[in-house]
């Protein structure tokens, strides 16, 4: 969610404009790890991930005179990280799309809470694959990353509207698997 | 499209950014459709939490980004690389060298007398005054810089000046050497 405070991307990267290193450093920890679970829950495998989250943030900040406010730091970066893998994935036909029913939840060898947890997010990640790409994006977007409309309307490049209507198609489209 | 009445705040809602009123807590807990709604959301985002972590070197990545920045050229509007102060600095010396040995070389050349040129006024900083941003050239754009400079002054492209070492640190002996090596 966007804010004022002295630590929102914002102002860290005003203070990056400045010339202070350590806010960009600041904006690499806040979003680098998530950057890197999103461009891996898309198929960008494992060993690429760092070399795509390391792409992506030089773009960002290398084009900050580009990024337009209205939009938030993290959905310019999502979606310049979006473009790269998708790049990416284009020059290299052997990366797998990674079903996301093969995607190994973390924290697996703890037996206790393990039945149930899969139970829940099972549910999702078993229903997930079957939606539209854009429904299923915006769903993990805004569910899973808890983006506003807009930032995923920056991310996937439609409009707020309409990233608004897939999520309700998908969550309607959700709900009638599980019902 | 029946909508469920708090399905715009529920991803807010289990960030942890909202929280529900009394009522709508209330209507969470009488109405089916939301619940199953606010099942699926909670899922949602915990499978996002706990998906796998990929393994990403926060430091190093941070480190390579900001070292590539240093030595990349800017987009418009964004930061400006930083280049070491003395940068400039050291390559004034052989640029001042160079306008003076360019302006020596006409001399001996012959050229006419309205077109000979006075080394005092050939000025490092009017050497420099064309490339007014040479901060953001790196090191190999500078030597080509001073080559292509040094070739359209002199209108010969014959000339190949030992740039590497620069002409501020040749002796006199040794810059009178390669003037007549130019001068064939």
């Amino acid at each position: 969610m966007p804010n004022d405070s002295p630590h929102s991307d914002e102002r860290l990267v005003q203070a990056f404009q400045a010339g202070d290193d350590t806010a960009a450093t600041a904006l690499v920890y806040r979003h680098g790890t998530r950057l890197g679970r999103f461009l891996q829950a898309r198929g960008v495998p494992a060993d690429d991930v760092e070399d795509l989250v390391q792409e992506a943030f030089f773009k960002a900040f290398r084009a900050l005179g580009t990024w337009r406010r209205e939009a938030s730091f993290r959905s310019w970066l999502y979606r310049i990280a979006l473009n790269l893998g998708r790049d990416a994935y284009r020059r290299r036909r052997h990366w797998n799309v990674v079903d996301l029913d093969e995607v190994p939840l973390a924290g697996d060898g703890d037996p206790a809470g393990l039945a149930d947890r899969h139970e829940a997010e099972d549910r999702v990640t078993r229903l997930l694959p079957d939606l539209p790409r854009l429904q299923r994006e915006v769903f993990l977007l805004r569910a899973g990353e808890g983006m506003d409309y807009a930032e995923i309307a920056r991310v996937l490049g439609t409009t707020p509207g309409a990233a608004r209507v897939h999520y309700h198609h998908a969550v309607r489209r959700l709900k009638e698997c599980v019902a | 499209m029946t909508e469920c009445p708090l399905t715009d705040r529920m991803p807010d809602v289990a960030h942890g950014w909202l929280t529900w009123t009394a009522e709508e807590a209330a209507h969470l807990a009488r109405c089916p459709a939301c619940a199953a709604e606010w099942d699926l959301v909670m899922e949602a985002q915990a499978a996002a939490r706990r998906g796998p972590t990929p393994r990403v070197d926060l430091e190093a990545v941070a480190r390579r980004v900001l070292l590539r920045l240093e030595n990349s050229p800017r987009e418009s509007g964004g930061r400006s690389p930083r280049r070491p102060a003395s940068r400039r600095a050291r390559w004034i010396p052989g640029l001042a060298g160079l306008a003076a040995a360019a302006a020596l070389l006409l001399m001996i050349r012959g050229a006419p007398p309205a077109r000979i040129i006075d080394p005092l006024q050939v000025s490092a900083a009017a050497v420099l005054a064309p490339f007014s941003d040479l901060d953001d050239l790196g090191e190999v754009e500078l030597r080509e810089l001073l080559e292509v400079s040094a070739g359209r002054r002199l209108g010969d492209d014959r000339l190949s000046l030992p740039l590497g070492n620069g002409l501020a640190e040749l002796d006199a002996a040794a810059l009178e050497r390669l003037l007549s090596s130019l001068e064939g």
